[in-house]
């Protein structure tokens, strides 16, 4: 182990080279959110994106007021950025792998107001629950 | 009435955010715009799970064991919610006479429609000899099973290109799935193995669009459609002319590019530069060896892994090579040395490829 040590790698750090171009889409992706209310969605994982690529992204959106952690088929974190209408979205699997993350720019991921048939589905829970306290039942 | 894959997916209590989750990791895969995923929810939710046939002939089950470790969606997710899998010999419980009478019914149920998955490269030399399961060779086997499929998904490069059973001098005739069978749709999963969550993506593209748009190779684009090369995180070193020139010198050890030291990632589409392997972990390029250009036709007799890529290879236009992987970068100086260095080797590469390999592959299809 000590003979691995002593190589010296040292990986030279690559410039940032595609986030700029991502923030200049995002500009243009809030301007047709404001315009049209037409979301947009940038898959982070689809872009070689070097360690200097990430800290400009974060620099630049910073952070904001909201943070959100779903569960379901693993976790996910929902963050507003600092810039209102920007979201960065990270989805994990069960495991805790990361299988996607991405920057949403719209007024709210759709993955966060509950559904149609999952809130039917949750009065219907609820309206067992009462009328078996009705009934006296525990 | 048959089970539809959403169906399945509410028997195991999973919510609409689970489905638009699964749907969004999945579209997020396949490269879709998110409006495909929407779409792609609509139609997974109402399609019919389908019957899935899986053939190995002349392979090292290698494919199949990068395919169950996939991580999205996992081969369990596959299995259970979206395909039926009724015939895989490796994974299944049953064996023998009864395992093939499972499989015989369900291709018989499922006739015309369901999909073959077919593992492994094709022998005809000696009548078919070479291969022969159940008294049957694979060829025949391949023949009658192709008949019945909707489409055949072809998993890597030995069912894709022929693989390492066609690397000369090929002794057994071995030929990939598309010279056998030509009247119905193939999918060229290639690969040495394809990267597992291509091969589950490739199935749940088809199953919620149908045939995918793919390259002249009839590879998937949303897998195949860039080199490594182009979507390498080393690749600002090549266009900055900063190169490894030995695996222990002062470049490798900066992480620089591995283009001198046969890095085949300029001419090999697939999507390891992006997807990576074990869980997003890492690719070669990025654990310090090059592109050894396993999803592209005879890789293994390009010439050596280790030797700095000749222009012309296989189909490969030497225009092309040269224009897309050299001249694309801002190659200035040491570049330009590089270039004229490369022609030097093309000519020399292309030799011995005449001299050599050429005689041998043409004896071996003779079977």
């Amino acid at each position: 182990m000590k003979a691995l040590d002593a190589i010296p790698i040292r990986p030279a750090p690559s410039p940032a080279a595609n986030a700029p171009a991502l923030l200049q889409e995002i500009a243009a992706a809030l301007d047709a959110l404001l315009l049209s209310g037409r979301r947009h969605c940038i898959d982070l994982g689809s872009l070689p994106l070097s360690p200097a690529d990430r800290d400009l992204l974060r620099e630049t959106l910073g952070t904001g007021e909201v943070r959100m952690e779903l569960e379901a088929l693993g976790n996910s974190r929902i963050e507003e950025t600092g810039v209102p209408g920007v979201w960065w979205v990270r989805h994990s699997s069960e495991d805790g792998i990361l299988l996607t993350e991405s920057l949403e720019v719209c007024h709210v991921p759709e993955i966060v107001p509950a559904g149609t048939t999952d809130i039917a589905i949750g009065l219907q829970r609820l309206r067992q629950a009462l009328a078996l306290r009705e009934s006296g039942g525990d | 009435m048959e089970e539809t894959i959403l169906d399945a997916f509410q028997q195991n209590g999973l919510s609409r955010r689970a489905f638009l989750k699964f749907c969004a990791a999945t579209a997020s895969l396949l490269a879709l715009p998110p409006a495909a995923a929407a779409a792609m929810a609509e139609k997974l939710a109402s399609t019919p799970r389908p019957t899935v046939i899986y053939l190995s002939y002349q392979e090292c089950t290698g494919c199949l064991e990068s395919m169950t470790r996939s991580f999205s969606p996992t081969i369990e997710h596959l299995m259970f919610n979206n395909i039926s899998l009724a015939f895989n010999d490796t994974l299944q419980a049953a064996a023998g006479e009864a395992a093939e009478a499972a499989r015989k019914e369900a291709m018989r149920k499922a006739w015309g429609k369901y999909i073959l998955i077919v593992d492994g490269a094709v022998p005809l030399g000696a009548g078919g000899a070479y291969c022969v399961a159940a008294g049957q060779s694979a060829v025949d086997d391949l023949r009658h099973a192709a008949r019945g499929a909707a489409a055949i998904i072809a998993v890597g490069t030995c069912a894709a290109f022929g693989g390492v059973p066609y690397a000369a001098p090929n002794p057994t005739g071995a030929v990939p799935v598309s010279e056998v069978i030509r009247d119905r749709p193939i999918i060229n999963v290639s690969g040495c193995p394809p990267i597992p969550e291509v091969m589950t993506g490739v199935v749940v593209y088809y199953l919620s669009f149908g045939m995918p748009a793919l390259d002249r190779q009839g590879r998937p684009l949303a897998f195949y459609g860039n080199t490594i090369h182009d979507r390498c995180y080393r690749r600002p070193f090549y266009d900055e002319g900063r190169f490894a020139h030995t695996f222990d010198d002062e470049g490798a050890r900066n992480g620089w590019c591995l283009y001198e030291l046969g890095c085949k990632g300029p001419v090999t589409y697939n999507a390891c530069a992006t997807l990576k392997w074990n869980q997003g972990t890492s690719f070669p390029i990025q654990s310090g060896h090059g592109c050894l250009g396993c999803s592209e036709p005879d890789f293994w007799d390009k010439g050596g892994f280790y030797r700095p890529l000749p222009a012309a290879t296989g189909h490969w236009a030497r225009g092309e090579v040269l224009g897309g992987a050299a001249l694309g970068g801002a190659v200035v100086g040491a570049g330009m040395a590089m270039l004229a260095r490369s022609h030097q080797k093309a000519n020399a590469a292309k030799t011995a490829k005449e001299v050599g390999s050429q005689p041998q592959k043409e004896d071996s299809h003779e079977h």
